[in-house]
């Protein structure tokens, strides 16, 4: 079920008055039924038929990661993270991959004169399944390597692997932060809640709001992108960067705040991104669980920065690549991937690459000329790579940016984007975005950006009211989410 | 815990107080039980605010085997201008402001209501363009799906503010009227709005197909399909000839042909139509009673247009 779903506000309700009241509270293992048992049901709701993936997967890891740490010989730890892997993987790449490199094997058949005609298969994409795979591959890396001990506790790695907040879309939840939890019976605590209601406002409001907002402008141009000019097209790029932002950040957002509500503490997975002064910045706030994922069991092993330049640049295209096609079955999400590693070059050849850690502008209320400079170039190299990994192909994508960048980038959009019924998102949708972008920008340094605590009261509550008004105003259509189909 | 539960409880409160309103006034009909605001106001306010939502919901709680789709141009053949000329009762689900996908969208969702029998669509080039794809009746759908959708939508909302505001105010505002006079008027709906409509004009293939759909789907349910392209000024006709698109037009008008059902082309240039007297603005006459009585009263001899086509059944 969705997230901006009338069963989900059913759903979330329900399943917190049965958690905190009618559990028992004595024993670990109940309350780590119940979370697996609601989150089941969660899973379940969207096709009953894939909870034997999660449990073949969840079951696989808990016992690979016993075996592996009971095991004290390297070649057979070695085979077991192998199995592990293939299991995974396996899963992964059968259910996402199959038709996609089939097609793919087809069209370089076809192109090289040969007629190959391997079968494609009608398969559906079970949701969330590159999340939790991924997921229970670091748990069983991290035994592995030695960081982590495995759990006897069978319930508890059950509820971790599937614990419903994170569970379609991520953050995708290191065993070390999220896996203890599941040890201790969680307390109610007044603040953690409130704070969990106010994330989940957030989250909804730039998913309801802005992303989706965005998206009925987004659909109709990309749909359409031969019938208007560069600027129309620019404007495009520009919704969907906040479309995707909106509605991948709002989930994560949804998805914290709905953990903090049973007492668990998830990881911030977006970090302003859209405030980075470079890309190194930019993906350092921008998927936080996944781009450190793949930087601790991609890039690092691979050799990470410690090794010559030519082979650094290596190491960051296949990172980089690999994770675009994590991204989805298509060459476009390839392309994507690989041109924001292409864009890491400067930074590794001018040695700029070390993360910027400061705030920016932070002895200053608006940013200086150089950062204003810096945050345009990173906001609109991500544009461009945003382009390849919205188009329907490659071909699209570009010539998607030939229009862009020819002389109709300087005509007016608004006539030819009248009478394409997204007059009103247009308006609602640059709203919303200065609000997102006040906020956020007033807040940056506080550790959320919905803060409003220094507020009195009445205050407060007068605007948690007026956004919710404006989210259930904007509810219409259950949009699904963007990472839904990764 | 208990102050948790207690500031959740109270945060809820408006959107009770809310719903009761929305209950109370409900400004499209939707539930249909409260009669604390009058009917008229509302199709005077809800109607202008939404058509397609006021006009469908409309149809849902009253609907009709005879209908009449289209968009501003339609919309002038009233319900009670069809009662009061034919004698039979037509339910107009025209739109202003309307968009063919809308006409074709709202053909479906009378269908799945009511059997049809009569059913007359207004079809002007200016629409038969793949650029013209709005399609506000798939916010109706939404909306139509459960009260919740209906009680907390942007729509809803702005009919409730401009049904409430009539009542305090006791003044009702024009919603539609435009704020210029005749002249100035005329020469912006010559340029600015022929301009979004032809300068970027794209023959529309789905468009077509899907007027075949219907077209085919009527003939197989023996339901009447009459289409007919509503008049305009002849200098809205002329237009055409400035953005080149005089084949298209020719083409639009074959496509109907082809339909195989009965066409009315009211968009001729005759002395009616070169008339500036008649016409409000170059789309839209003052008065369709000629119109009306040509198209639906099946007349030996046609003074204001022509029949292009006829259907086997007609």
């Amino acid at each position: 079920m969705l997230f901006n779903s009338i069963e989900f506000a059913i759903f979330l309700p329900i399943s917190f008055l049965v958690f905190w009241f009618l559990l028992p509270r004595k024993s670990v293992n109940y309350q780590n039924l119940f979370i697996l048992s609601i989150s089941y049901l969660f899973y379940g709701w969207w096709d009953y038929r894939f909870l034997s993936l999660i449990i073949i997967s969840s079951s696989a890891d808990f016992f690979i990661g016993k075996a592996i740490s009971n095991n004290s010989k390297s070649t057979q730890r070695k085979l077991l993270l192998f199995l592990s892997i293939l299991i995974n993987l396996g899963l992964l790449g059968f259910f996402k991959y199959y038709n996609f490199f089939v097609d793919s094997f087809i069209d370089l058949s076809n192109s090289l004169g040969l007629h190959a005609h391997p079968r494609t298969l009608n398969i559906i994409l079970p949701v969330g399944i590159s999340f939790y795979t991924f997921q229970t591959l670091s748990y069983t890396i991290d035994i592995y390597r030695k960081r982590f001990k495995p759990t006897n506790n069978w319930i508890a790695f059950f509820a971790f692997v599937s614990f419903f907040p994170q569970l379609v879309a991520g953050p995708i939840e290191r065993a070390s932060n999220l896996l203890p939890q599941f040890y201790k019976i969680t307390k109610f605590d007044y603040k953690v809640a409130i704070s969990g209601m106010r994330i989940i406002l957030w989250g909804l409001f730039k998913k309801i709001i802005i992303a989706d907002t965005c998206a009925s402008i987004v659909d109709v141009i990309f749909e359409h992108y031969t019938g208007f000019n560069g600027s129309a097209l620019l404007l495009g790029a520009f919704f969907f960067a906040f479309q995707i932002y909106g509605d991948f950040s709002g989930y994560s957002d949804i998805a914290i705040g709905t953990a903090k509500l049973f007492g668990f503490n998830l990881n911030i997975n977006f970090n302003l991104p859209y405030f980075s002064r470079n890309i190194g910045e930019f993906w350092h706030r921008w998927h936080i669980s996944l781009s450190t994922w793949f930087k601790d069991y991609v890039y690092f092993p691979l050799g990470g920065s410690k090794v010559p330049k030519l082979k650094q640049v290596r190491n960051i295209l296949i990172t980089f690549t690999v994770s675009g096609l994590w991204h989805g079955a298509n060459w476009t999400f390839v392309a994507w991937g690989f041109l924001n590693g292409l864009y890491y070059f400067p930074l590794i050849f001018f040695k700029k690459n070390k993360n910027l850690t400061s705030v920016i502008a932070e002895n200053s209320i608006l940013p200086s000329i150089k950062e204003l400079f810096q945050l345009f170039l990173t906001f609109s190299l991500t544009l461009i790579a945003w382009i390849f990994f919205r188009s329907d192909s490659i071909t699209d994508a570009f010539n998607y940016l030939r229009i862009i960048f020819s002389e109709s980038l300087f005509q007016n959009p608004l006539p030819l984007l009248r009478g394409k019924g997204i007059t009103d998102s247009l308006i609602d949708g640059s709203i919303a975005i200065i609000i997102l972008l006040i906020f956020e920008w007033v807040n940056r340094k506080k550790d959320f950006p919905f803060y409003l605590d220094k507020l009195p009261k009445i205050i407060r509550w007068i605007i948690y009211w007026l956004i919710a008004f404006f989210m259930l105003f904007y509810f219409g259509e259950e949009k699904t989410f963007i990472y839904f189909q990764f | 815990m208990k102050k948790y539960l207690i500031n959740i409880s109270l945060f809820t409160i408006p959107f009770i107080l809310y719903f009761f309103i929305i209950l109370s006034v409900d400004p499209f009909n939707y539930f249909n039980i409260s009669k604390i605001i009058s009917y008229d106001l509302k199709n005077e306010i809800s109607n202008k605010t939404h058509y397609q939502l006021w006009k469908i919901l409309d149809f849902e709680n009253n609907p009709s085997p005879n209908i009449v789709l289209g968009d501003s141009r339609a919309a002038r053949l009233t319900s009670e201008l069809l009662l009061e000329l034919t004698g039979k009762e037509y339910k107009n689900l025209a739109y202003g402001g309307g968009y063919l996908k809308e006409a074709i969208e709202t053909f479906w969702l009378a269908d799945e209501k009511v059997k049809l029998k009569n059913v007359y669509m207004g079809v002007n080039f200016n629409l038969y363009s793949d650029n013209e794809l709005r399609n506000l009746v798939q916010d109706v759908k939404s909306i139509k799906k459960n009260p919740f959708n209906y009680v907390f939508n942007k729509i809803t909302f702005k009919a409730l503010y401009r049904i409430l505001y009539s009542l305090i105010t006791n003044n009702e505002k024009d919603y539609e009227k435009p704020q210029m006079n005749k002249e100035d008027f005329w020469k912006y709906q010559l340029t600015t709005t022929t301009k979004r409509y032809y300068s970027n004009y794209k023959y529309p293939e789905k468009l077509y197909r899907e007027m075949q759909n219907i077209a085919e789907y009527c003939n197989i349910n023996e339901i009447k399909l009459v289409i007919f392209i509503a008049p305009t000024h002849t200098d809205l006709q002329e237009e055409i000839n400035k953005y080149d698109l005089y084949t298209d037009y020719k083409k639009f008008l074959y496509d109907m042909i082809s339909l195989n059902v009965t066409v009315f082309n009211f968009n001729i240039k005759n002395e009616f139509n070169k008339d500036t007297a008649m016409y409000g603005d170059p789309f839209h006459l003052y008065d369709y009673t000629p119109i009306v009585k040509e198209l639906f009263l099946e007349t030996d001899s046609l003074e204001y247009g022509e029949i292009i086509s006829y259907a086997k059944n007609y």
